[in-house]
């Protein structure tokens, strides 16, 4: 694109009025709310170092992120970034991306300041007028993900067609990516990762996203849609309410749903083998060790909630097995926090962002 | 010549570290006068002069806290210090107290929202002492319970892996956090005793052994977590589980925690304690065997039998030895039917016991058969002297002599290390040589994932297993499991590891999760972004590169974390790495690691460049000039070069024969040392 351009008034063309509110540019916003600033309907916003937001209307041609023609059209706002004159752009179908960004010609027309021409190496920050059709992109991406440095957010053309290869507490866990709800990594000195399954399960796993032929080099979250990507990032990971679902919650925070493979489980009651059905048992929660005294054999006891009752018992297996979906997990005892095994009448699932 | 804006020449002074504290810190150099900091979390602190806490603006249950308190006298200072930031605090009495002199360390952090308190005890006389101290709490308002970190209402002591003290604020005080003293490492298990009244107020007891002369640290902590109106046990233990002392400790020199009488690190960073207990299943081993027959029965005197096996599922029956056996548990105690051999080698199976001829004799002579055993603990080893020809005794099992991997069933097993270790880290997978292994350690808690592999360079990494593993083992054949199932091992190189690990010789990275990588940064440069611009620095050049924004880190999709770098040849710089991971080369990896992953990168030698050195020789013939100008210039270029300088000029102070030149150097160095 290199023709000169000027940013239509969008109230008049679309029918758009300020009082009504487009669509949100999620990520824009809020990087606007820290900036002090708020996207117009009527105006582009220009600001330099040392100035306030002053409004007006800026026009551009021959614009280039990184030597790609960009539309005018297609850009919600730009911020300098300190690196080599580089920038971030945000667009108006949701993504953020930064580069080098050049242009033939630049300004930015105002009633304070009249026609001011601007130099690529120095932008300021400029906040363009908002669009109806903002945040609604088309064709609609099948995914967002954000990626590292600087929050680059990227619309993703498809979900990858293989597995999710995550390595967790159980081992090395293949999951299609079609079961993939979304993926965050969680502050950094968790250094681990938390994926959220289409069937409400969650694992905290190291992904191997080299695979998965991402276009990123670090992966700080991805979702299958903006609104999702965004929350993820919003809120914290821990507050697990009781699942709504059988699942079985691990120690280190993994919540797997789906059901128990044996129709019925052998225990070990003070001396005593009993056999207890799966239907019996409506939640196991494992019994802290006493560890103070060292005064119980190694291994795992967990108190069984029968109808009505509560008993304190041993697995007499080495491993629960678990089903999910077409998968069953083998997993060990002592890696077990708790199991819910019917549903409850808690009407939340597991609170996931 | 321009410096760059981003360029700040500092005394070195500054930046000497804090005696205790980690490097880079500055020390407390300024006069204290009390007034509230507020943490991450928005809690304020009111430190007094002394180090207590008094109430604040904040919503709190702090009435008066943290007060020091010995021979029935307060703790008191008379001009406390405090680095320029405000976060470290320094509190010395101005005499000994009972042979005692104390100094207080109070470190606000930040980012853990909790206070961190070094009592440092220095013991002034020339005989040993036994110090009593107690640390007193008054609560603004009587709490609605008070607990232990796992949640157990207490009443007159911690117990077991207790570590710590939890106010629960009332029902109408809901404003309020929780108030939460950390007092112990969880390795330290022996029972404290506490003094509470009315849930208003209470008081830790603790009597510290100082030898003549010595010095001995006191690590504790207190924070205020938000916790629900009716939290249950597992949530407050949830809520304590980021102040762990494990984790506050380590914004402190491993010489500090090596003074630290709380933290149960002396001699055993790796639990060996936990491998090689004092008490097998509640019992310690006496002069005699012993057997416990159900509650409160314990015999003394000798075991005996003609034949014990153990059934192990997967492996063929094994026989029992009785020297190498410490304990053994029967279907008594595990109640499933079940039994558990412990050997002295750190070693413990399970499986079904076949015992002939099992019998105990009691130190009176009477004989008991034993037909259903509980448990049976065996006399203590006999202490071996030396050999006549003056050969070592064969060591006691205190430490382990093999490899041992213990199994989530709780299983130990001796193995035989063959080829290597392959384990997956957040950066990929990693080949371990056995030989490089020290020991690979559990999760401590929930907020840590994957278990902490130390090798023998210094270097920890998170780890988890994956794939099938098979393992030669010194009793029990070949074993093949999933690599999953292990969760520690041990090895004889985490006896012998000293204790001052943690600053290693060679270039280190230190990362989140308690990670660091001994390893070269191989990138030609690493640029810092800083608002007047990129500034290239070579890796070598830099004697650190720490983060800053670690208490104000930055949001997702935000600017790139901040890092100070300190420069060999003096210097510091500041700026952001935008996101360029660094590519770190170590023993069995080649992984690049991303700027939210760092927290400090060190050079702890400076690397020589050809055309520095040069320079530096060139320097030094300088000092001997005929122009004193000369002279001048070349000590004042040298001076500035300071470390990076260091090894030269002790070289060329050997060899120089001219006398100004000497002298130059001698005067150089000294001021070196000063610094």
């Amino acid at each position: 694109m290199t023709g000169a351009i000027l940013a239509e008034e969008p109230k008049l063309k679309d029918g758009f009025d300020s009082a009504q509110m487009p669509p949100r540019l999620i990520l824009l916003d809020q990087v606007s709310v820290r900036m002090k600033a708020r996207r117009l309907a009527e105006a582009d916003q220009w600001l330099l170092e040392g100035t306030s937001w002053v409004e007006g209307t800026w026009r551009a041609s021959g614009l280039q992120l990184d030597g790609r023609a960009l539309e005018l059209e297609e850009i919600a706002a730009i911020f300098p970034l300190r690196a080599d004159a580089q920038a971030r752009v945000f667009f108006q179908d949701g993504q953020v991306r930064r580069g080098r960004l050049t242009w033939e010609r630049a300004e930015f027309e105002s009633r304070q300041f009249g026609l001011v021409k601007l130099r690529p190496e120095a932008p300021g920050s400029l906040i363009l007028r908002a669009r109806k059709m903002d945040a609604l992109p088309d064709p609609r991406p099948a995914a967002w993900m954000m990626d590292e440095p600087e929050g680059q957010v990227l619309a993703l053309p498809a979900v990858p067609a293989d597995a999710l290869e995550c390595l967790t507490c159980l081992g090395r866990l293949e999951l299609p990516w079609a079961q993939v709800q979304s993926l965050r990594a969680l502050p950094p000195e968790r250094l681990v990762h938390e994926v959220c399954l289409q069937d409400g399960s969650r694992l905290l796993a190291w992904p191997r996203l080299e695979k998965a032929g991402l276009p990123a080099e670090s992966c700080l979250a991805w979702a299958r849609s903006i609104e999702k990507l965004h929350a993820l990032l919003e809120v914290e990971a821990d507050g697990l309410e009781p699942p709504s679902a059988p699942a079985v919650l691990l120690t280190d925070g993994s919540l797997i749903t789906g059901e128990m493979q044996a129709e019925s489980m052998t225990w070990i009651v003070d001396g005593a083998e009993l056999r207890l059905s799966r239907e019996a048992l409506s939640r196991l929660t494992q019994v802290p060790p006493d560890q103070s005294k060292e005064v119980t054999p190694p291994g795992a006891s967990f108190t069984l909630h029968t109808q009505g009752q509560e008993l304190v018992a041993r697995p007499a297996s080495p491993h629960l097995g678990w089903r999910r979906g077409g998968q069953i997990l083998a997993i060990p005892w002592s890696r077990i926090e708790s199991v819910w095994n019917t549903e409850t009448s808690s009407p939340s699932a597991p609170s996931r962002p | 010549m321009k410096i760059p804006r981003c360029i700040f020449l500092m005394p070195a002074m500054i930046w000497l570290a804090s005696l205790g504290l980690a490097a880079e810190r500055p020390q407390p150099s300024v006069p204290y006068s009390p007034s509230a900091v507020t943490d991450r979390a928005g809690n304020e602190w009111m430190i007094e002069q002394n180090g207590a806490l008094q109430r604040s603006g904040t919503p709190s249950m702090i009435g008066n806290c943290m007060a020091l308190q010995f021979a029935n006298q307060q703790f008191y200072t008379q001009q406390p210090l405090c680095t320029p930031d405000g976060l470290e605090m320094l509190m010395s009495s101005p005499q000994a107290m009972g042979g005692v002199r104390i100094t207080r360390r109070i470190l606000v952090l930040e980012r853990e929202a909790a206070l961190l308190y070094v009592e440092e005890l220095q013991n002034t006389t020339q005989r040993n002492l036994i110090f009593d101290l107690e640390l007193r709490h008054h609560l603004n308002n009587q709490a609605r319970e008070i607990t232990s970190n796992l949640g157990r209402p207490i009443k007159d002591s911690l117990e077991g892996r207790e570590v710590g003290i939890v106010a629960l604020p009332a029902e109408g005080d809901k404003e309020a956090p929780a108030l939460v003293f950390i007092l112990r490492a969880a390795g330290i298990t022996t029972p404290q005793k506490l003094r509470l009244q009315n849930k208003y107020q209470l008081a830790v007891p603790i009597s510290v052994k100082i030898p003549a002369g010595e010095t001995c640290t006191l690590i504790h902590a207190v924070a205020q977590p938000k916790l629900k109106e009716k939290a249950d046990a597992k949530e407050i233990a949830r809520a304590c589980a980021p102040y762990a002392l494990e984790k506050l400790v380590r914004h402190l020199r491993r010489s500090t925690l090596k003074l630290a009488v709380n933290l149960g690190l002396s001699g055993d960073a790796f639990g060996l304690a936990d491998w090689f207990p004092q008490h097998y299943w509640g019992l310690a081993p006496a002069t005699s065997d012993l057997l416990a027959m159900g509650p409160g029965t314990l015999l003394s005197g000798q075991a005996t039998w003609q034949g014990l096996k153990l059934h192990r599922s997967g492996s063929s029956a094994i026989e029992l030895e009785a020297s190498a056996l410490a304990a053994l548990a029967g279907p008594v105690f595990t109640r499933d039917g079940s039994a558990w051999a412990w050997l002295r080698d750190g070693q413990r199976w399970q499986g079904q016991l076949e015992a002939q001829g099992l019998r105990f004799t009691l130190n009176t002579g009477t004989e008991i058969p034993i037909a259903d055993l509980d448990r049976l603990v065996t006399a203590k080893p006999a202490t071996a002297l030396p050999t006549a020809a003056g050969e070592k005794p064969p060591a006691t099992a205190a430490q382990p002599t093999h490899i041992l991997v213990e199994l989530l069933s709780g299983e130990r097993i001796a193995i035989q290390p063959q080829g290597s270790l392959g384990l997956e880290t957040s950066w990929g997978p990693l080949q371990v040589a056995w030989a490089d292994l020290v020991a690979l350690q559990e999760p401590a808690g929930p907020e840590d994932f994957g278990g902490l592999l130390s090798l023998r360079d210094g270097t920890r990494i998170r780890v988890l297993g994956a794939g099938t593993l098979v393992l030669q083992t010194l009793h029990l054949g070949q074993l093949e499991l999933p690599a999953s199932a292990i969760r520690r091992i041990v090895t004889p190189q985490a006896a012998k590891l000293p204790l001052d690990d943690d600053e290693p010789t060679a270039s280190y990275l230190e990362l989140t999760g308690g990670q660091r990588l001994v390893g070269r940064v191989t990138a030609d440069s690493i640029t810092l972004h800083s608002s007047a611009g990129p500034l290239r620095l070579s890796p070598p050049s830099l004697r650190s590169l720490r983060r800053v924004d670690e208490t104000n880190p930055q949001p997702p999709g935000g600017a790139g974390e901040i890092f100070q770098a300190i420069l060999w040849g003096g210097g510091t710089a500041q700026g952001s790495l935008d996101g360029t991971r660094l590519r770190v080369d170590g023993t069995g990896y080649s992984w690049q690691i991303a700027p939210r992953q760092i927290l400090r990168l060190v050079n702890p030698v400076p690397v020589a460049d050809p055309a520095l050195l040069r320079r530096i020789a060139s320097l030094v013939q300088d000092l001997g000039h005929p122009s004193w100008a000369t002279r001048e210039a070349a000590s004042a270029a040298l001076r500035e070069l300071g470390p990076l300088a260091k090894w030269s000029l002790r070289e060329a102070r050997q060899t120089s024969t001219d006398a100004e030149i000497q002298r130059r150097l001698e005067e150089l160095l000294q001021q070196q040392e000063e610094e």
